[in-house]
């Protein structure tokens, strides 16, 4: 397939300023929904998909189908180079992509225990016995949902550029979230993790002691108060540090946000954003099985971007397209998770770097104040900076001590004012807690972190 | 289409599967945009899939194939067979529905007209979109996207039932942005329809801009108790969470805050709420296990009357299924409203702003509704204006709006008598007293 591929680019009619590219990706998935013990969706898929690209005269257009054979790959390729003629010739200003090296790659990220090697049964048991430990930990336990998801993929990438990479991978994901209730009073806790890597993310686990930590955590928060309101000096969890850090700031990084005029930190390069003692980095190369990219899906070697170095705004992350409209280079940030997507600029691993306090003199050092732990998930609305993010609760501070620990509350702010507002930075970098991230309709896997922060001036509360 | 899916439940059966039932999907989509006032591009795909949902006993599993080549579903048949020999028994489960008597009839779903549309077409409908909101704001920064669908399903299943439906969507979103003296302002408006001459895409760029223009230079108001006015898209996100805890699968799982509500008064006796199944130019006729769609009504003068049902969720619960089931070639059949039909009341915007002392007039909010599973509304508010003593003041920026469910329906003291369409939902605008408003001020 690899070989007529390429051959398909090499005969499309398009000019040397023109781009063209195809993407096909192939992936076998088991996917398990358990709800409160009943598999409530038990799947094994076969996807397939292919995306063409083209830029002709400086004006996009692209097709996507699920129909994986060389007839169709000829057909849209014809389409997309006609239709993105037409885009081209009505635009005044003409999009750019900056170049890649042509480099042919075949890598198969490493893995341990294959995920076809594992029946569809064994995996299953698995995660029922991880839910069952969550459930059965306490009668007060009032539902849970376990969501596991592994694909085995196959994603092939040739470019007009001469990219010809072809990447094999497998991924796990597990995702869960507990309901416990008493006395009309309801708590909730979220856990999610992710990486690249076959099946051994689960079997070594302790399923048993993890299902049993979070469902503790869902229970202790039902004796917690009524969530406070108003102002408050705030203290970030590594949890809540990456949710923001990704969500509200990191957003905001992404070159075709930039591109858009959609970004808060437009035009900011170079400029004080934050308080010196916050560096913010994206790394997809992050050693250790985390969300490690060697490439993007435009053929674009990944590596480490320092968004932010003590404060200042240093890079932004890009494609293609968005280094050669914002300016700035490729950094392998272009990435298409599933069948159908396009490659779009998106994060990786994304955190605050260490400081140089530890967790503890953060809470003895403030007189008066909140410490918010564990996500619930969020909103933002990046064009104005604004967020808004539920965690699953907090505990008071006062005289340098946790006081009372209070149930679900939302936090809220202004993004460029938290960076500005963040006096401390602790130690104790963690980063994980991976997920799905959410963009123009496409889900791709992401991680984040941090560590512990202090910021003054959040609105908590509202509920 | 028909032919893929009776040859799938067929291989099923006889693989071992005591049902089986296979939903068939493909939709051919259309989209441009245009970013910064320009054309930024256009794109086709042609996506669908094959879902087969094998029993055995009261075993049951799901696989789908998003390629609909005869091997790639065959494999996924098997997979499902495989599973479904695996799976733990659902207790809930008793048998796949049975075919219903006979569908509606609904008209105006498709539109030849609107399946004709080229990428052309919609490339000049964009950029007259732009335009028209370049007209009111001529310094805004506009995003524009038009997009058409003609989706096609079929449902076949071992106990006969077999239907099909093709359906058209047309979409226009515009964003405006301005900026005057510092001062940002955003508006965004949208318009969806199954028929090309019920869009009214001028409208829709115009709108944008006017909205950025009310929107300029908003400010934080200060924490506090206030009463809010929701304008439609806010009352439509307000009663569509009403309606998803009404969800048969919610309360069935108990994560519901209606859950053992039914028959009980939760909403003022001036509330009524039907779901609209049948509709021209609302949903097909037959929901996603290919069972009848009807009208529900969901609130009867405050009482809450019915939930919403698939026919899992229905035999569960020993209630009779009101077709609701929502279910795409890769899902098994989850539970979603159709169409909101929210009964007007009798106050005109006049009445209800002078009511206010201290408010805020929402005219965008995302998931302005109780949490379901808590009952708890935290909602931060988009885009909405500040009021006091009935006048309005600035628009607001950074605010936070709470409440318990029971609270909030509690504090609403009224509906307007002229309500707004929206995709085929129908919804005044309602003012609700004594929420929390947690502002930056």
């Amino acid at each position: 397939m690899r070989d007529v591929l390429l051959k398909i680019v090499e005969e499309a009619e398009i000019g040397p300023k023109d781009f063209l590219d195809i993407k096909v990706l192939t992936r076998d998935r088991t996917e398990f929904l358990i709800r409160s013990g009943v598999p409530e969706e038990v799947k094994a898929a076969v996807e397939k998909g292919v995306v063409v690209r083209a830029l002709v005269n400086g004006g996009w257009s692209h097709a996507t189908s699920s129909i994986v054979t060389v007839n169709e790959v000829r057909r849209l390729v014809e389409n997309v180079v006609k239709v993105a003629r037409t885009v081209g010739d009505a635009r005044k200003k003409k999009i750019s992509v900056s170049s890649v090296k042509g480099e042919e790659r075949t890598l198969t990220y490493p893995f341990k225990e294959d995920l076809r090697s594992v029946s569809i049964d064994d995996k299953l048991k698995e995660v029922l016995r991880y839910e069952n430990s969550i459930r059965g930990f306490s009668p007060r336990i009032s539902s849970t949902v376990v969501k596991y998801i592994d694909n085995v993929s196959t994603e092939l990438v040739v470019n007009s550029f001469g990219v010809n990479s072809e990447f094999t991978f497998q991924d796990v994901l597990l995702f869960s979230y507990v309901t416990a209730s008493e006395a009309g009073v309801r708590t909730e806790v979220l856990d999610t993790m992710g990486k690249k890597s076959g099946f051994e993310m689960i079997s070594r686990l302790d399923l048993e002691e993890k299902g049993a930590q979070m469902a503790k955590n869902a229970v202790e928060l039902l004796n917690a108060e009524a969530p406070p309101s108003g102002k408050f000096t705030t203290v970030l969890d590594n949890e809540l540090t990456g949710v923001f850090t990704h969500e509200a700031f990191g957003h905001n990084c992404e070159g075709d946000a930039v591109q858009a005029g959609r970004s808060i930190v437009e035009g900011k390069i170079g400029e004080q954003v934050g308080s010196e003692l916050v560096s913010v980095v994206d790394d997809p190369t992050l050693p250790g099985g985390l969300w490690v990219l060697h490439c993007d899906s435009e053929g674009t070697l990944a590596r480490r971007r320092i968004l932010v170095e003590k404060g200042v705004l240093k890079e932004f992350l890009h494609s293609l397209e968005s280094a050669a409209m914002v300016g700035g280079e490729a950094n392998g940030a272009a990435r298409a998770y599933g069948p159908f997507d396009v490659p779009i600029v998106r994060m990786s691993n994304t955190f605050i770097e260490a400081g140089d306090w530890s967790p503890e003199e953060i809470i003895s050092e403030t007189r008066e104040g909140v410490y918010l732990t564990g996500t619930l998930g969020g909103y933002v609305e990046p064009v104005k900076g604004q967020f808004s993010f539920f965690c699953q609760g907090g505990y008071y501070i006062k005289n340098g001590e946790l006081k009372g620990r209070f149930r679900k509350v939302s936090m809220s702010g202004l993004t460029l004012e938290v960076l500005k507002n963040t006096d401390a930075v602790g130690r104790d970098l963690k980063i994980g807690f991976g997920n799905f991230c959410g963009k123009d309709g496409q889900l791709a896997p992401t991680e984040i972190g941090g560590p512990h922060i202090r910021v003054k001036g959040i609105v908590v509360g509202g509920m | 289409m028909l032919k893929v899916a009776e040859r799938a439940v067929k291989e099923a059966l006889r693989k071992g599967a005591e049902q089986a039932d296979a939903i068939v999907v493909l939709n051919d989509y259309k989209l441009v945009y245009y970013e910064r006032n320009e054309l930024k591009g256009a794109e086709e795909s042609r996506i669908g899939g094959c879902g087969i949902r094998s029993v055995i006993g009261k075993k049951y599993a799901l696989s789908y194939s998003n390629s609909l080549e005869q091997d790639d579903v065959l494999r996924a048949v098997e997979n499902s067979v495989k599973l479904a020999r695996v799976v733990p028994e659902d207790g809930y489960f008793k048998t796949l529905p049975s075919p219903p008597e006979g569908y509606p009839r609904v008209s105006q779903l498709f539109d030849k007209d609107l399946e004709g549309l080229s990428l052309s077409d919609l490339i000049r409908l964009g950029k007259e979109s732009v335009q028209s909101a370049l007209e009111v704001e001529s310094n805004a920064d506009v995003s524009c996207s038009v997009h058409t669908t003609v989706f096609q399903i079929a449902i076949v299943s071992s106990l006969g039932i077999s239907c099909e439906a093709k359906v058209t969507t047309m979409g226009v979103s515009v964003d405006s942005k301005l900026e005057v003296g510092g001062e940002l302002g955003y508006g965004w408006e949208h318009e969806t329809s199954r028929m090309l001459n019920e869009v009214d895409h001028l409208k829709v760029g115009r709108t944008a801009s006017e909205k950025a223009r009310t929107f300029l230079g908003p400010k934080k108001v200060p924490t506090g108790t206030m009463d809010l006015i929701l304008d439609f898209d806010a009352a439509l996100s307000f009663s569509g969470g009403i309606l998803g805890a009404l969800s048969g699968l919610e309360v069935l799982r108990k994560r519901s805050y209606l859950t053992g509500k039914l028959g009980e008064a939760i909403l003022p006796s001036f509330v009524t709420i039907v779901d609209r199944g049948i509709m021209d130019g609302g949903a097909a006729p037959f929901d996603g296990e290919g069972c009848a769609r009807r009208n529900t009504v969901v609130i009867e003068k405050g009482f809450l009357k019915s939930y919403l049902h698939n026919s899992y969720t229905a035999m569960a619960m020993g209630h009779e299924n009101t077709g609701n089931a929502a279910r795409g070639y890769n899902t098994r059949p989850g539970v979603m409203p159709t169409r909101i039909d929210f009964q007007p009341g009798d106050w005109s915007l006049d009445e209800m702003m002078k009511e206010v002392e201290r408010g805020i007039y929402v005219d965008k909010a995302f998931l302005i509704a109780p949490d379901v599973a808590t009952g708890e509304m935290s909602a931060q508010i988009d885009d909405g204006l500040y009021v006091e003593n009935g006048e309005v003041k600035f628009p607001v920026k950074q605010v936070m709006v709470g409440g318990r469910w029971d609270e909030l329906f509690k504090g609403i003291k009224g509906l307007s008598k002229d309500r707004r369409e929206r995709n085929r939902n129908f919804v005044p605008r309602v003012l609700i007293s004594g929420v929390k408003v947690a502002g930056g001020a």
